[in-house]
Parts: structure tokens; sequence; C-alpha cells
């Protein structure tokens, strides 16, 4: 186990490398940058933001700053109380480049909480929905039941996200006007954009569970318990469920991410202060800065969720080896 | 599907002869796949009508030209969308313009032979028409083409890449195994939207003078790019699928019994790796559809005149709200899509208990 | 078999973990700022850029800041007209050179301190600097010294030699190197606010890096204007309340105002029918335009903003006159502005918006005419639909434009236009923002979509952008009796001859046309009719410090005098939580029942 996660440490610190120097190189090879306006700037302005920004040094150094550990802006090491470290490395992502007056670490510290909230609490109603459908419709396969839970969850999976959600604030902020129709503070504003968001994923799950539960009744060890007497609900809660769960939860770590994609939209529609937002908005407007902040937070977000389903995969599963998984 | 358990040698080998041994691995070999999966898919309802909807689906968008349709890019400004029209109060006119984007010579021919065989006639706007004046049954069809067309190009590099990045991940192993997959996971770990976006922008290419087209269409960007992006989880469940199958009893077997790699593979690994492909690209499918749907949401889709399901669908959410009611906008485009991703899932539901395969996600 | 314990364990701790999550999701959303309803709610759109009055250059920045911050002078709501700030009076020498300002005894910050001239002396250098890269610090380069000063090498200047004096405490004089004759109207741009060294000063001892960022957080933050800045939320809310301090505090209705960040249009849309928003400012899908023109709460007005095409003068064959002028006349303005855009806009045939700014009459340019068209392709020596092949066939155009719905559809019914007229195939393409802009600086397109809007009402402000040195030309159109015209109205004071300066520069631009110009814009705004003190402007500048809540009687006498007919389906009232000083007891008499319905029973 501990030489897994080292292992899995390495190719983390390697993960990372790799998405800050595409995400810097990506960045700067885009057209445009972050000061060119409709109303284009005077030489001597953008001139003196680019001097700000170190948009002046050459690349490699920029580069070099980005990524850090040091902070190579040079007034760090003339005593005049700067940080001498800086970079994402060192946790710093600098000033954004667009919000002249914020941070980027201001930003993620305001807006990832609130993305975190939406998207753990979507996963667990996926989950929870998910669950339930699976094993009411793995109950009686083939029922009437059993149809319409398919179908429902079919359902979720056939939309866009963005159609989904306003069709859910259609129906339930105006024609039956119970819950707020945008906006963040309350757990009723959480309703909406968790379930927007976790529909399709609790789809996904319900038809992982129906299947894994089916194939898993089939197994001799369920057969013992049904000739022991169990009752079938019994069966399907306490013995079958486990057997089940293993692709469910294999299933989370591209879930994650998906929340993550989703959040853009949702977030937008229900208007979230999340991180979702900056996520599109940076990389258009060229904030390389915010950009790489929140790259590589969705990165370290992603391949965290996964190592954490590598894990309790394998305790779900005691063949698995995670010496020759990793 | 067969005991992990079994990948050490079976003690009962250890002093057959090779005869024996043929008999017993005639008898571990799982009968023919597609037989038995021919055979299943045959006798579901749901999958037939799947099927059969998809193929006419896919013919709709083939032949769109052909179609006595208005053209989906043909503009009567009018102030307000027109409303659906029944077929039977006006089945259609003779007022069809010939407007279109730069067609290639396959669909020029298809449109000239539209006209000679329809001449001006054309369907009455049974779906009604968006704010433009275009017919929405003819962007419906003509939109179909490029989701399709996605959807399409996903699917073919899922096949080319991902098979072949996840079969020679699983076959050769150890330390290639371990890289290859490691990449895999990079690349997951990399937001594609933050690439998207900036592939589109760099492929862009500025050109030099009025009249020169650039290098890469939109269009072509777009299939690149989502191409790029979607053959990963196909390379995992692959590797996966082929490691359990070196494993299993039945080509352990084979190789004992002395068995050429060539042969283990195009009789024992092939055919039970392709259920699986078939099964993960028609989820894979409707993943890109919708895909293509986001995309477009966030301004990013193909470029107009052009249409695709997304561009309506995201046009179409406008009309969800409290005060308007241009339903059909969203209708018809959400309708239609719907309707395939569902047959696709049917289709997939199907063809996944028919190959037997238990429904993994891309790990 | 599988062993049971550790999946025993696994299924508790994930069931644990999903009660855990989910109870961490509610509190934490609960334990997060359920606040008040503000007296007042708008929004204008994203997340402001910046607080920073020097570093912010947009609309929805420039409603906040004006509320936080007073300058000099401040434009009227209704006229636009400069009127009396944070200075009473002031006096200008007969050479237009030299502005006396004299600030009001009572004008105070937010912490209590008294406004004085050296605020402003200190500010205007800061915004001069070239360290702080204001955008809007050209705009004082007329004054003497300030271009020296803002261009010349970092560290070797000194601020002693730029015109900006304090006479006393309460007088500031301002000399001017070079006249410019509505430099009362740039002062009422926000950049010139003055800001409150000692609080700035004492922070940048503090936090010598990032004071930067942090001065405009709301602890930090002192400013003279209206309001004070309560709370900021990125990319959520600010809220500002009432300054206790500000000289005219009496006259101020709203206690509080929240100014909401909201991306999508259709979310604020949601939020303003179910009462949660009571002012909305943005561009409005023109699918739903028709819907609102029918309710009172919907006001379009006339805007200083023009919108056109760029046209590509170096690429031949763009670069021939008589091929802008075809495609120009081709367009059917009209057809545009009535049938797909539908909220009031107009068809423009001049570049300056809606024909005339103020005593400004704006020349025509020759109308729309197929016919003419034709033939000015014909004699440029390409085929048109009527040459029946005489002439080279015209290469096929791309229309340039950034991502966004409208204008889509305004480059489709354009191409649309040249195609049934001329047989011109052009293709779209389209870009997100910032490659979009970095492609027409480079001259990287053949036509390509742009607007103007204009600081304050000035034929200047639009013309100005076609000089040869501008940056903002960006079409390679070049012309020397434009640049000598345009230079020579700048140096005019008095307003007849540099109009008619202007007007001769027009004139040449719209003949020679670098820019084909489609509409003039309308604000699109969606009101609480109940909101009082609401001034339509041409810059959709209302003054937030003069709205309050019209009583029942008031608004049943707005309603009647209101000339848009009875047809208009009413708004929603306010919504519950409302708390409004001065009228929350009318407000309860006057709407009754009508209290948080989200919409009017002939709605539904």
């Amino acid at each position: 186990m501990l030489r897994f996660l080292v292992r899995r440490a390495a190719w983390f610190a390697l993960t990372t490398w790799v998405v800050i120097t595409l995400a810097f190189f990506l960045l700067r090879a885009a057209p445009g940058g972050p000061f060119s306006s409709e109303r284009k700037l005077h030489p001597s302005v953008e001139a003196a933001l680019r001097e700000q920004y170190h948009l002046d040094w050459p690349l490699w150094k920029q580069y070099l700053h980005t990524l850090g550990p040091l902070n190579l802006d040079g007034r760090g090491w003339l005593g005049d109380g700067a940080d001498p470290f800086g970079g994402v490395l060192a946790g710093d992502f600098g000033p954004s480049m667009q919000h002249r007056d914020v941070s980027v670490n201001d930003v993620l510290a305001s807006s990832l909480p609130i993305s975190i909230t939406l998207g753990s609490l979507a996963l667990a109603l996926a989950l929870v929905l998910g669950l339930s459908a699976g094993v009411a419709s793995a109950h009686s396969p083939g029922s009437k039941l059993d149809q319409s839970v398919r179908a429902l969850a079919t359902g979720g999976l056939v939309l866009p996200n963005f159609v989904l959600a306003s069709l859910l604030v259609l129906v339930f902020a105006f024609w039956i006007p119970v819950l707020p129709v945008a906006g963040f503070g309350t757990p009723r504003h959480l309703v909406l954009p968790s379930l927007a968001l976790a529909l399709p994923f609790a789809a996904y799950i319900a038809r992982l569970s129906r299947a894994g539960l089916l194939e898993t009744l089939s197994k001799d060890y369920i057969r013992t318990a049904r000739a022991k007497g169990a009752s079938r609900a019994r069966i399907l809660w306490k013995h079958a469920l486990r057997g089940a769960l293993a692709p469910v939860v294999s299933y989370l770590g591209p879930a994650a991410a998906g929340v993550l994609t989703g959040s853009l939209v949702i977030e937008r529609i229900f208007a979230i202060p999340g991180a979702g937002t900056h996520f599109i908005a940076s990389a258009l407007n060229r904030d390389y800065t915010l950009a790489m902040g929140v790259t590589v937070v969705y990165a370290v977000l992603v391949f965290g969720f996964n190592t954490l389903v590598d894990v309790a995969y394998t305790l779900l599963d005691p063949r698995l080896d995670l010496e020759q998984e990793a | 599907m067969s005991e992990r358990s079994a990948s050490s040698t079976p003690s009962w080998f250890r002093d057959a002869d090779y005869e024996f041994a043929a008999v017993q691995i005639e008898r571990l070999r799982p009968e023919s796949p597609w037989r038995k999966a021919r055979e299943r898919l045959g006798r579901r309802a749901s999958v037939r009508w799947s099927l059969r909807f998809l193929v006419f689906l896919a013919l709709l968008s083939f032949l769109a030209p052909l179609l006595p349709l208005p053209s989906p890019a043909a503009i009567t400004v009018a102030a307000e969308p027109a409303p659906p029209v029944a077929p039977w109060s006006a089945f259609g006119d003779h007022k069809f313009v010939a407007e279109y984007w730069e067609l290639n010579p396959l669909d020029r021919a298809l449109v000239s032979l539209r006209t000679s065989l329809f001449g001006k006639w054309r369907t009455g706007p049974w779906l009604g028409t968006d704010a433009l004046g275009r017919d929405v049954l003819a962007r419906v069809v003509w939109g179909s083409r490029t989701s399709l067309l996605v959807a399409l190009c996903a699917a073919l590099t899922s096949l080319v890449v991902g098979v072949t990045w996840g079969a020679l991940a699983g076959l050769v192993g150890g330390r290639l195994d371990n890289l290859l997959m490691r990449i895999v996971d990079v690349l997951f770990a990399v937001p594609t939207i933050f690439i998207v976006i900036f592939t589109l922008s760099f492929l862009d290419a500025p050109k030099g003078a009025v009249g020169e087209a650039p290098l890469l269409s939109r269009e072509q960007v777009f299939f690149l790019v989502v191409g790029a992006v979607s053959w990963l989880s196909m390379a995992r469940v692959v590797r996966g699928q082929v490691l359990e199958l070196k494993r299993s009893a039945f080509v352990e077997a084979a190789r004992i019994a002395g068995a050429s790699t060539p042969w283990i593979l195009r009789v024992h690994v092939l055919p039970n790796v392709l259920g699986l492909v078939i099964v993960n690209l028609t989820l894979t499918l409707p993943s890109v559809i919708l895909y293509e749907a986001f995309l477009s949401f966030l301004g990013l889709g193909v470029e107009p005149p052009k249409v695709s399901w997304g561009l309506l669908a995201a046009e179409g959410a406008e009309a969800l709200n409290p005060l308007e009611s241009y339903v059909w906008l969203i209708a018809a485009p959400a309708v239609v899509m719907a309707l395939t991703l569902f047959a696709l899932q049917t289709l997939g539901d199907g063809l996944r208990d028919a190959f037997g395969v238990e429904e993994r996600s891309e790990r | 078999m599988m062993a049971h314990a550790p999946a025993v364990w696994i299924r508790r701790t994930l069931a644990a973990l999903l009660v855990a999550l989910v109870v961490g999701a509610v509190l934490a959303s609960a334990l997060g700022t359920r606040r008040e309803r503000a007296d007042f709610v708008f929004t204008g759109g994203g997340e402001v850029r910046s607080l920073d009055p020097h570093a912010a250059t947009g609309i929805p920045e420039g409603r906040v800041i004006r509320a936080l911050f007073e300058g000099l002078v401040v434009r009227d709501p209704q006229t636009l007209k400069p009127a009396p700030g944070c200075a009473e009076t002031w006096e200008v020498s007969p050479d237009g050179r030299t502005y006396t300002f004299h600030l009001r005894p009572d004008a105070r910050w937010s912490n209590g301190d008294p406004v004085t001239a050296t605020d402003f002396v200190w500010s205007w250098t800061r915004l001069l600097e070239p360290r702080t890269a204001a955008e809007y610090a050209a705009q004082l380069w007329c004054v003497e010294g300030a271009r020296e000063f803002a261009t010349g090498g970092d560290g070797a200047h000194d601020p002693t030699p730029l015109g900006l004096r304090a006479l006393d405490e309460r007088t500031f004089e301002v000399r001017l190197a070079e006249v410019q004759p509505r430099f009362l109207d740039v002062l009422c741009f926000y950049a010139f606010v003055p800001l409150h060294r000692a609080s700035i000063e004492a922070l940048q001892a503090r936090h010598p890096t990032s004071w930067g960022t942090l001065w405009t957080r709301p602890e930090h933050l002192v400013s003279n204007g209206a309001y004070y800045l309560a709370e900021r939320r990125i990319h959520e809310r600010i809220r500002l309340a009432k300054s206790p301090h500000y000289w005219e505090a009496d006259g101020v209705a709203m206690r509080t105002v929240d100014v909401l960040a909201l991306e999508s249009w259709s979310s604020a849309l949601n939020l303003y029918l179910t009462g949660e928003i009571d002012w909305v400012d943005g561009a409005i899908p023109s699918n739903l335009v028709g819907r609102l023109k029918e309710r009172e709460d919907f006001r379009a007005t006339p805007y200083l903003g023009v919108y056109f095409y760029r046209v590509n003068t170096t690429r031949p064959p763009l670069d021939d006159v008589r091929v802008r002028q075809a495609l120009s006349r081709t367009v059917r303005r009209a057809e545009i502005t009535n049938k797909v855009l539908k909220a009031g806009q107009a068809p423009n045939h001049s570049f300056t918006p809606w024909g005339r700014i103020g005593a400004y009459t704006a020349p025509a340019m020759a109308p729309a005419d197929a016919a003419a068209a034709a033939s000015l392709l014909a004699a440029a020596g390409f085929a048109t639909p009527a040459s029946k092949g005489v002439g080279k066939p015209f290469p096929k155009l791309e229309l340039h434009f950034n991502s966004s719905e409208t204008h889509r559809a305004l480059a489709e019914v354009v191409a649309h236009h040249w195609k049934q007229a001329l047989g011109i195939d052009a293709k779209l393409r389209n870009q997100e923002w910032k490659a979009f802009l970095s492609a027409q600086s480079s001259l990287d397109y053949d036509l390509s979509r742009s607007s103007w809007i204009g600081d304050y009402a000035d034929p200047g402000n639009f013309l100005e952008i076609w000089t040869s040195d501008s940056p903002n030309n960006r079409t390679g159109w070049k012309n020397a009796r434009y640049d000598e015209l345009i230079a020579r109205a700048r140096g005019t004071l008095v307003e007849a001859q540099r109009n008619a300066l202007y007007r001769e520069a027009e004139q040449i631009l719209l003949n020679e046309l670098p820019c084909i110009p489609i509409y003039s814009y309308v604000s699109q705004n969606l009101v609480n009719p109940r909101l009082g003190g609401f001034d339509d402007n041409a810059l959709n500048e209302p003054s937030l410090a003069r709205l309050y809540w019209r009583d029942g009687v008031e608004l049943d006498a707005a309603r009647k005098a209101d000339k848009r007919g009875k047809k208009r389906a009413l708004a929603p009232g306010p919504s519950n939580g409302l708390r409004s000083p001065r009228v929350d007891a009318l407000l309860f008499e006057a709407s009754g029942g009508a209290q948080g319905r989200p919409l009017n029973e002939d709605e539904r």
C-alpha cells in the first residue's frame, strides 16, 4: 500500500508538471493576450502592464517564474519584504491579469469551496439516486418497476445538461414555484443545480449497479445465502450490493471529472460563484495566471480522486493488488 | 466471465499430452461470441427498433441534400419564428432556393439530383422556422450530419488509437504497459475543454488574401480535437480486458499447448475484445454527441451557416424561459437528440447483454 | 471468496462519507452568507474587472465606481452635461487653459476625513504614473507636463512640473498644455475621481508587494461617493452601503445596493422575473425582444454606440472604394433593425450613431441601392448577377466576427444580402474574443465586426478612431485630409466651428468607407416600474444615488402618463423581503396581494 502511494505520488508530480507546462505554453501560444481589448491600449500603457506581469521577460524565465518554487521577481531577494518563494509549486499563482485587484489565490479561495460543495453534493446525490434505482430495478428484473427505472435512467443521459437545467428551472421555479431560480446562499439554492448536475451520473450509476447486481446474484455464494432462506431484499442489500459496488466505485473517478466539467455549464445557468465560471472565462480572456490556477486545481482534483477510487476499489475487491496496478 | 483466479496453471495439466490438451482447450474455450451475440441480439424488440431507427437516421443524414427539404441556410428574414404547420394543411410549396455553404462534390451532385427530381418543390414548415425564417426540419436533418460525423470520427479514433494503445499495453505488459497507461492518466488529468479552446484558436490559421481558404476548417479542427480526446477510455477498457484474457484459463491452456501468439490473438483475444469494444463504442458515441452540444453551448461549435444538433439545442435553450413560447426551437433538436441517444443506449445495452460483457467503466 | 471484513468496513465508510458529504455541503451553504436583500439590486453582466478607478475601463465597473467615488464634476443623468460633483464651482480662464475647481466644504471620505485638493493632485499623479498602467491616463495628457511624465523613463521623473496644484485645502488648479474643449466632459469619467491617499499609503507601508490587490477590499477601501463598499464576494455580488458622510446623504434613498455578477442573461432574466433583481441591463436575445417590448418594464433608449463592419482596405479587391461602396449599399439595414434586432435600434447611415450627437448633425452616406451597387461592382471589373458572365468572378469574402449569437445572426443576414444583390459569397468566420481581437489588430480579416461606444456625447469620440495613427483604426485606411481635419477640430474651442470640421471629415469617411456602419445601439433595460429616479440617457448611466421606490399614487400616475398604451403587461411587484426606508409602508399599502408573486395572472 505504501509503495503504491509513493509511486502514485511520483506520477502525481509528473502529471502536475505536464499539466503546468502544457497549460503554460498553450496559453502563451494562443493568439491575443490578456491586455488586448476592443479599445486598444496605448503602447506605453501596454508596456507598463506587460512589465508589471513580467510578460516582457524571455519565455523560459516566465516559465520558471510561473512554475516556482522560487520567486524570480528579483525583489524578493533584495530584502524588501517580498516572499522569496512563488509560483505554482509554492502554492502561489500570482495576481489575476484580468481582475486586476484580486490574486488568483483569492479567486480560488472564494470559488473552490463552492464548486466542491456543489460537486460533492451532486456526486452524493448521484450515488444515492443511482444505487436506489439500481437496486429497485434489480429487485425484480423485467418488471414494470424495472422497466420504468431503466427508462428514467436512460432519460437522464440523453439530453444536454443545459437543456436539462433550463427545464428544471422552468418546472420547479416557475410552473411550481417552490425553489429559487438561481443564486447561492441557502441549502434551497443548491437543490436544482446539484440535481441537474447529478442526473446524468445517477442514470449511469443506476445502469452500472443494476448490471452488477444481476451479475452478482447469479454467483454461488448468493445461491447459498438464498438456500439458507434469506429474503431477496436482504440478499440484495446485504450480500449482492457489495459485489455490485466495484464497478460503481471505479466509475466515480471519471464521474468526478465529469461533474467538474458539467459544473462549467451548471454554474453559469444557476449563477453560482464557483470555479467553473473561471475555467472558460480565464482561457478565453487569456488570463494566464488564473487559467493556470484553475487548470492545475482541476488536474489535481481529478488525479487525486482517481487515486482515491483506486484505493477504494482494492479495498472492495481484495483480489486486486495495488502493487500490480501501480 | 471466467474466474480470474484461474490464472495459475491448472494442476491436472502437468502430465497431459497434447491431444488431451486440445480437447480440454475446446471445452474451455467459450463458444463463438459472434454467433451467440447475434442470436441474443435478435430476440429483443427494443434493440431491433433502435437499430432500425439509427440506420434510418444515418440514411436520412447522408441523403439530406437529396431530400425535398428547404435549404437549411436560406434566410427569409421575418420578425418572429413561425410555429410548426401540420403537413396536411401546408404540405409544401414551390419556393425552393438552393442556398448552401460550400459543399463537397458528392453533396453538390446530390443537390443537383434533387433539383432535377423535385424541381422547386419543397416541404412546408412542418417543424416551424427559426427567427431568420430557416426551416427547423431542414436544419435538424442537416444538423444530424455534423453530430453523427463527430460521433463517427470519435468512434474511428477510439477504434484505431484506443484499441491499439490498450491492446499493446495489455499484451506486452511490464514497463511498456505502465508507461502507456500513465500517459493515459496524465492526459485524463488535462482538462480537454482547455485543449479545445486553444487548438481551435491556433489552427484557425491566418490567411494572406481575400478568397484564400485557411489550412483547416473549423469543423476539421473540431473533429480532430474530439477524436484526440475520445480514445482514452477505450484504451483503458481494452487493456483491462486483454489483461484478463491473458490470465484466463483457455488462453493459458492454449499457450501451454504450444499455440502461437498470432493464433491466440486471432482466435481467443480478438473476438472477446471486440465485443467489449463495440459495447464501449455505443457508450462513447452518446457522450461525444453531448460533448458537441456542450461546446456549442460555450460558443465553440461549428462555423455558421453550418448547423449541428448542439448548436440548435444551444440556440433553442433560450426558448426555455417563462416569457417566450417558441417551444419548437428547442423541442425539435432535443427530441431527435434524445431519440438518437436513447437508441444508441438501448443498442449498447443489447450488445452488452449479447456479448455477456460486464458493464464496466473506463478505469 | 472475498474477505468479509474490509467489505463491510468500506461499505460503512462509504455510507458515512456520503452522509458527511451531504451534511457538510448543506451546512457549508447554510453557513454561507444569508443576507438581507438589499434595498436595490441590479446586474450589468459579469464580474467587474477591478474596483481601482485607474485600472478599470468598462461599463459595469463604471456603475460601481461612480457609486463609490465622486469626481470634481459628474454627468447630470438627464442632460449628460457636466454638473457639480465634488467641486461646487469652477472657473475657466479665457484661453481655456486653466481650470480652477473649488471643492465643497462638506465633501468627505467615508471615514469622515475631508476631501482636499491634495487628494486630487495625488490621485491624478498616480493615474499618470507609468507604473499604474492606467488606460485612461492618456485623456489627461493635455495637462502640462503630463505626457512627458507618463511616457518618460521609470523613476527618472519628478512630479513638480505637472500642471496640477493644490492652491489651498479646497482649491485645485489644473493647467492644460493644449486646449481641450471637452475637458469637463472628460473629467466626468470615473478614472478621474480622487483616491484616499492616507489609507493607501498606510497599506503600502504594511504590504509593500501585495497592497495592489488589497486596497480595494471592503476593509481597506475609503471612498468619497454616496456609497461605501460593504462587502465583495468575487463573482457573486458587491454590496454597497450608504455613506453617512456623503455631502448629499439626505437625498440618497437606497440604504444598500447589491450589484450581482451574472454571466448568463437568461439567469438574470429569471432572477428579475422572480423579483430578486430590480434592474437588468444587457443584450437581450433577439428572440425575446418581441415579448419583452410588450411589457411596461422594458425600456429601450437610444444609446451612444455604433455597430459596423471594418473593411480591410489593404487587401484587394477591398482596396477599391467602389467595391466597398457596393458592399455598403446592398446591406438592407432597416430589415436588420426591424426584423432581426427589433428592440428599437436604428439603421445607421453615418458613422456617428443616430445621425446626430447634441448640436452635431452627421452627413449621410449614399443610400442603399442594389442596382447602383451592381454597376459599381461591374465598374470595378467584377461579374454581377446582371452582367451575364462579363467580368471576373468576385473572390470569396470572409466575414469575421466574435462568437456570439447576435453577431452570428447578423453576419448570416448580411452575407445573405450580398449573395442576393451582388452574387458575392461570404464565408463566416467566428473566433473567440481574444483571438478575434488579435486577428483584427494584425489585419488578418476581410471584413470584421466592430462596435464603438462613446465616453461622452461628442462626435470627436467616434471620428477620432479613423485617423491614420489611431490604434483603433485597424483597417489600414489612411487619409491625410481626414487626419488634418480631425487635428484641427481637436483644438477648436467654438462648438459650431468644431462641428463643421467634424462634418467635413465624416463626409470623407462615408465616401471612402473603411467601415460599413450598420446600426445604432439602444440600451435595453428591464426596470422594476416601481423604481423612481431612474433616468434613461444615451450612456445608460442612471445615478444610483437618485433612485427611490415610488408609492402607489406616483406609480399609477406614471402608468397613466405612459404613452406606450394600455396593452403593456404589468410588471411583477417588488418581492417579499424588500426593505426600503422611505416607502416600506407605502409599498404594502399600494401593491396589496401582489407581494412576492412571480408573475401577474395574465402572464401565466
